[in-house]
């Protein structure tokens, strides 16, 4: 199972007690592309993460991986479909080093089953240099390979967001979430951010999609933007478009 | 950034020599060298009350490596773990007075598989929720079962316990050796404890490992990665029940008797203990934390009637002090000994 995930939400709304937080979002994203997710703080750009990744389930309303429903999947199960995310608030594997939260993190293309741990021996060994192998390659994608013995939790903020994505990318994800990666970078932490981005998306085997308060990064990484405004699709569509738009330069830029 | 996002997110995966891991030959022969001294411990000290201590230790170090999975890898503050260890002793009693069967190697398989049952049922029940409430229904299940084997008379003789009519026997009917000295028993328990070190440290080498650790450190991050926390608290509370009955079933064959005590609160307080003095999440630890839980009460004998309130006092003050254990304080010493190739000094950048 490979390949870049399409996804689409029809009229998919959440709402927690008395707030509607997402409120009848319709949208299509190709797979393979890299996409834009922005609004105000409180638009529901996150809970709307949280529909796509089952993390929480929709009041009403469908999500779609490549025309196949998902719906109420939990979390691992979506994972397993390819979607992987990053979370807000930096969440990784506090107490492991970067390496250990890669392995660890893995668990999906894992291929060390407990069954071979004691009866295939040297298929186990196998297994376990090509996950090591692979960790390398992903720490040498997000920069962190002299990184790998320190311990995640005293890590400088930008390489934890870093860190995130590569723990990310270890499962090879077909749709990868990014929720606010930018947030609390400084100005070449986010070009390297946009150097990561870039590296993941050149294969074109991703759909990314980033929800993020930087309009510098997102309208330099996304090929696509949605707006976002109290639980409501306002605008979407390139850049150059979305960030010219009337109503986005009110709700958003505030101007 | 050499690497292109084919190499990450495609098939291809280029060959590169592996990280540094493990501690390798030094470690090793490390180990080797404790087992020998471990070994030869019993015959230079002469002395049937050391013997027995012995035989405690290999016990409580079995049991506390099971623990170990649960509450120091997995994160599961699960009580039933006295139950399992009853489960296992009661299970070697009753193989041996009800199926004439002394063969160690089936008491402590079966011990292996009840405990596995026993602990999955918990699971199935309890690993509906988790953190305190785990802690809440575990509980409940060990009190229902405790007082359940104090009242059937018929099948567990209820308080008065089960004696074992004879000794086991490391082999198979009645051809092999006795469990009829401290020494044996304490060399087959040193035994099934390299075993079971051994398997929880391979299990940690594999996805299954990977899973508890996961759900160890970040439930949401964990089932974003596609690993579901009740599967993988359900395979820690398997294994690690699995542990502790043997345990258990070996402290039948080394005791003879087997009563309600043998899933009693102070199993599950020794497990606790042990696992937290030794070193939560460390595997080794717990053998430490064993050693000190048997060896101290008894240097403390001088106390007296005070030997109890010192010996909490110690308790109380290592774990302020040695928060994380005793194999915070060996970690260190064996790295500098075995020359572990520590990651940081691998060092990428310059390769």
């Amino acid at each position: 199972m490979s390949g870049a995930l399409g996804l689409e939400l029809r009229d998919v709304s959440k709402s927690f007690g008395n707030l509607q937080a997402v409120d009848g979002v319709s949208l299509r994203m190709q797979a393979a592309g890299t996409y834009g997710l922005i609004g105000p703080n409180g638009a529901g750009k996150t809970t709307l993460f949280n529909l796509i990744s089952g993390a929480h389930r929709p009041s009403s309303g469908a999500v779609l991986l490549d025309d196949e429903e998902v719906t109420g999947t939990p979390p691992e199960g979506l994972a397993r479909r390819g979607v992987l995310r990053t979370f807000q608030n930096t969440s990784v594997f506090d107490s492991l080093s970067v390496l250990d939260n890669l392995l660890v993190g893995a668990y999906l293309v894992d291929r060390r089953t407990a069954v071979s741990a004691f009866l295939r021996p040297f298929r186990h060994h196998r297994a376990d240099v090509a996950l090591r192998e692979r960790a390398e390659d992903v720490l040498d994608l997000v920069g962190m390979t002299s990184r790998r013995g320190v311990v995640a939790k005293s890590l400088a903020y930008g390489e934890l967001r870093y860190l995130e994505i590569a723990v990310a990318l270890m499962s090879r994800p077909r749709l990868l979430l990014l929720d606010e990666p930018g947030a609390g970078l400084n100005e070449a932490e986010v070009t390297r951010l946009e150097a990561i981005l870039g590296a993941i998306t050149t294969g074109r085997e991703t759909t990314v999609v980033l929800v993020e308060h930087n309009v510098g990064l997102v309208s330099r990484a996304c090929e696509r933007i949605w707006v976002l405004d109290r639980g409501r699709l306002v605008v979407d569509g390139t850049p150059d478009v979305v960030l010219s738009d009337q109503r986005v330069r009110e709700v958003y830029l505030g101007a | 950034m050499t690497t292109s996002a084919e190499q990450v997110t495609g098939e291809a995966v280029p060959s590169r020599p592996p990280a540094p891991r493990g501690s390798g030959r030094y470690g090793r022969v490390g180990v080797l060298l404790l087992l020998v001294v471990a070994i030869a411990l019993p015959f230079a000290v002469p002395s049937p009350y050391v013997h027995g201590l012995l035989v405690l230790v290999v016990i409580y170090a079995i049991n506390g490596v099971g623990y170990d999975v649960q509450l120091g890898l997995t994160g599961m503050f699960s009580m039933g773990q006295a139950l399992v260890f009853g489960a296992g002793s009661y299970t070697v009693a009753l193989l041996c007075t009800r199926a004439d069967s002394t063969s160690i190697f089936i008491g402590l398989a079966a011990a292996a598989v009840v405990g596995t049952v026993v602990g999955g049922l918990i699971g199935l029940v309890g690993l509906r929720t988790e953190g305190p409430q785990f802690a809440m229904i575990s509980l409940g299940i060990w009190q229902i079962v405790l007082i359940w084997v104090q009242n059937a008379v018929d099948l567990t003789r209820g308080p008065l316990g089960i004696s074992l009519p004879s000794y086991g026997v490391l082999g198979f009917g009645d051809i092999g050796i006795e469990l009829d000295s401290d020494i044996i028993v304490y060399l087959v328990g040193l035994g099934l404890l390299v075993l079971t070190v051994g398997v929880v440290r391979r299990l940690l080498r594999s996805r299954v490992g990977s899973s508890w650790l996961c759900v160890r450190e970040n439930v949401a991050l964990a089932r974003a990665q596609g690993v579901s926390p009740f599967r993988a608290r359900m395979t820690a509370a398997m294994v690690s029940s699995a542990i502790s009955a043997v345990a258990g079933g070996l402290l039948a064959y080394s005791s003879g008797f087997v009563s309600p005590d043998n899933m009693s609160v102070s199993i599950l307080v020794g497990a606790i203990v042990i696992v937290i003095v030794g070193g939560r999440g460390s595997v080794y630890g717990a053998v430490l934390g064993a050693i000190l839980f048997v060896v101290l009460p008894e240097a403390l004998r001088a106390a007296d009637t005070l030997r109890l309130l010192v010996f909490g006092g110690v308790l109380a003050l290592g774990v302020v002090f040695v928060p994380n254990g005793l194999w915070s304080l060996v970690a260190p010493i064996r790295d500098l000994l075995t020359r572990r190739t520590r990651p940081l000094d691998a060092g990428g950048e310059a390769r």
